[in-house]
């Protein structure tokens, strides 16, 4: 073995062991190892009607979902073998160029794409779970390709830029320049998101201020985004990072179907992400995810000269779409992870299983989630344990306090 | 009868009327990248202004690294002007260098400007701005017609172009009136050839 070979193998072996180490780190759960989830009779909790409805429902988008997929592989397989002819089409030079290859590459993956979001709203409507117009959805879809071109620029401009400048070890400063943007993002998102408003409900406010001091979080302010007009289905989530961190429910979860009580559960779940320093770890695991994965597409794109050369641009974008799709199992398993924590937590700042088990026996019917999904589509669509295992969570947690 | 001077702003075409549909049909978002850095760059481009501008008024010239600068910004609008309005063929560059675009702007090196014409250069500007302002929505309305026409046929219809071309013009020479580029108002003229002593 040369002296250079040497050195590049004890840097990967050395890269491989940190990426373990931070990845056990970041996999640590407050939910007990030992925790046993008891079987849960679906058909009784939930009701045989609603769950035959759910899994029909559910099977067309899951039909839906994986032709999308194969459309846009497909679709991105052959603009990676034709696309780079459109480099005539530029007076940008090498990165301006390479900006209007992914630029028209993601614009094409939008289109192919978009009958299948089409019919994905149109079954919604159909179950009376969306009321959002196909010209809306149409028009923001177009007008929110504008963000993803201004991103993909800037991305492309940053991995272009350095991959011309140190050549295949782009991929190193690379990917930890990505995930500061991405951390950068993550802060000023709270403040670039519009229409969310005080949520002007004493009881609740109460509530989450108990439940906020319960888990030691700091000041994290209480919002409500008005969506009623749009779809039916309840939904909440805590997102920001340091004094941006925010908690938000939807308007549909205040609507009357679900219980104070029930509206208490998600409160605390979605504290929960903020005690449990869950998007933290997610710009931890999105950096985890960045460095193999910047890695693999310096290898793909070398025989196209590299990414700093536009040509191998429509290949990076394949390769990118590849690499996600291959890694959806895995950031499942991780968000899964973190929503058993935050459910967990949920149960022991409000001791209250019984409005769990009905929160999630209410979200069942309200969004028509499968309790019990089969078995091959958790890896794929799994971000939360099934409606089945969270219920089941809460009788352990019952069982445990007995 | 002494036929009138070249305007110091000139536009240059090339006679390449293909427009590959699959730019036509993305090209309204292609440049939007591009409106995000002539933002960033018009930050620095006030300023200099107001520095030409102080300059202008004690010496009667813009000293030339700060004309070369503005006229970098002019040129880099127009030629995302040229793109997004189907003017011009290729996707434009984020420099502004003079000859790297098919549809481009010649500027004449700075030239001395009269005092009082550089301290009220905004409101004698203020007409010329809203002649401009109208040929804007003439080449909105052109470009979303040629829109049609060369995502139907790969190619873009030689009126349309040549409207759209001398409405670039105009709204060039405008501006750059108001950058103090040059001293010479906007030329309203429809013609796109630059008229010369000759055509006298």
């Amino acid at each position: 073995m040369t002296p250079s070979r040497a050195r590049g193998v004890a840097i990967a072996g050395a890269l491989a062991v940190a990426w373990v180490v931070f990845a056990l780190l970041l996999s640590r759960t407050s939910v007990p190892d030992d925790l046993a989830l008891p079987k849960v009779d679906v058909g009784a909790v939930f009701g045989a009607e609603l769950v035959a409805r759910a899994e029909r429902y559910r099977r067309f988008l899951y039909v839906d979902w994986v032709l999308a997929e194969a459309a846009l592989l497909v679709t991105l397989a052959v603009y990676a073998k034709r696309g780079a002819r459109l480099a005539r089409e530029s007076a940008a030079g090498p990165i301006g160029t390479g900006m209007l290859l992914g630029m028209v590459g993601l614009g094409l993956a939008w289109v192919v794409r978009l009958p299948f979001s089409v019919a994905a709203l149109w079954w919604q409507r159909r179950h009376g779970l969306s009321a959002r117009g196909y010209v809306d959805v149409l028009v923001n879809g177009w007008l929110g390709l504008a963000g993803t071109f201004v991103a993909l620029s800037l991305a492309l401009l940053v991995l272009m830029a350095l991959a011309r400048r140190l050549g295949s070890w782009w991929w190193l400063p690379g990917s930890l320049v990505l995930a500061s943007v991405a951390a950068a993002l993550v802060l000023v998102q709270p403040y670039l998101t519009s229409g969310l408003e005080p949520v002007g409900s004493p009881r609740v406010e109460r509530a989450y201020e108990r439940f906020r001091g319960a888990q030691g979080v700091g000041h994290v302010p209480l919002r409500v985004q008005r969506v009623g007009g749009d779809t039916t289905l309840a939904n909440a989530y805590a997102f920001g990072i340091g004094p941006s961190r925010r908690v938000v429910l939807w308007d549909t979860l205040l609507d009357g179907r679900f219980t104070p009580r029930q509206v208490d559960v998600v409160l605390a779940h979605e504290l929960g992400h903020h005690s449990s320093d869950h998007i933290p770890k997610a710009i931890g695991w999105f950096t985890l995810f960045a460095l193999p994965g910047a890695f693999l597409l310096m290898l793909a794109t070398r025989r196209r000269g590299g990414m700093g050369e536009p040509a191998a641009i429509p290949l990076a974008l394949l390769v990118v779409a590849v690499l996600q799709l291959a890694a959806t199992p895995a950031q499942n398993l991780v968000s899964r992870r973190m929503e058993a924590e935050a459910d967990w937590k949920a149960l022991q700042t409000t001791h209250d299983p019984t409005a769990a088990r009905g929160l999630f026996r209410e979200l069942a019917a309200t969004s028509l989630g499968d309790p019990s999904p089969p078995w091959w589509t958790q890896p794929l669509f799994g971000t939360h344990p099934t409606l089945a295992d969270r219920v089941a969570m809460a009788d352990a947690w019952a069982a445990r306090r007995r | 009868m002494e036929g009138r001077r070249a305007h110091p702003i000139a536009i240059r075409l090339d006679g390449d009327l293909g427009r590959p549909r699959l730019l036509v049909a993305f090209r309204p978002l292609l440049v939007v990248p591009h409106l995000c850095w002539l933002a960033l760059w018009a930050v620095p481009a006030a300023g200099a202004v107001v520095a030409a501008w102080a300059a202008a008024l004690v010496t009667g010239r813009v000293p030339v690294p700060l004309h070369r600068f503005l006229a970098s910004f002019l040129r880099e609008a127009a030629h995302v002007s040229a793109f997004l309005h189907l003017v011009g063929r290729p996707y434009p560059g984020f420099l502004g260098r003079e000859g790297s675009y098919p549809v481009d702007l010649t500027i004449a090196p700075p030239a001395g400007q009269h005092r009082l014409g550089v301290l009220a250069r905004i409101a004698v500007a203020l007409p010329a701005l809203l002649l401009a302002s109208v040929f804007a929505i003439v080449t909105l309305v052109a470009a979303t017609l040629a829109w049609f026409a060369a995502l139907a046929t790969g190619r873009m219809p030689e009126g349309l172009r040549d409207l759209g071309a001398a409405a670039l013009r105009y709204e060039a020479q405008a501006a750059g009136y108001l950058l103090l580029l040059t001293a010479r108002y906007p030329d309203a003229s429809p013609r796109l050839e630059t008229p010369t002593r000759e055509d006298a």
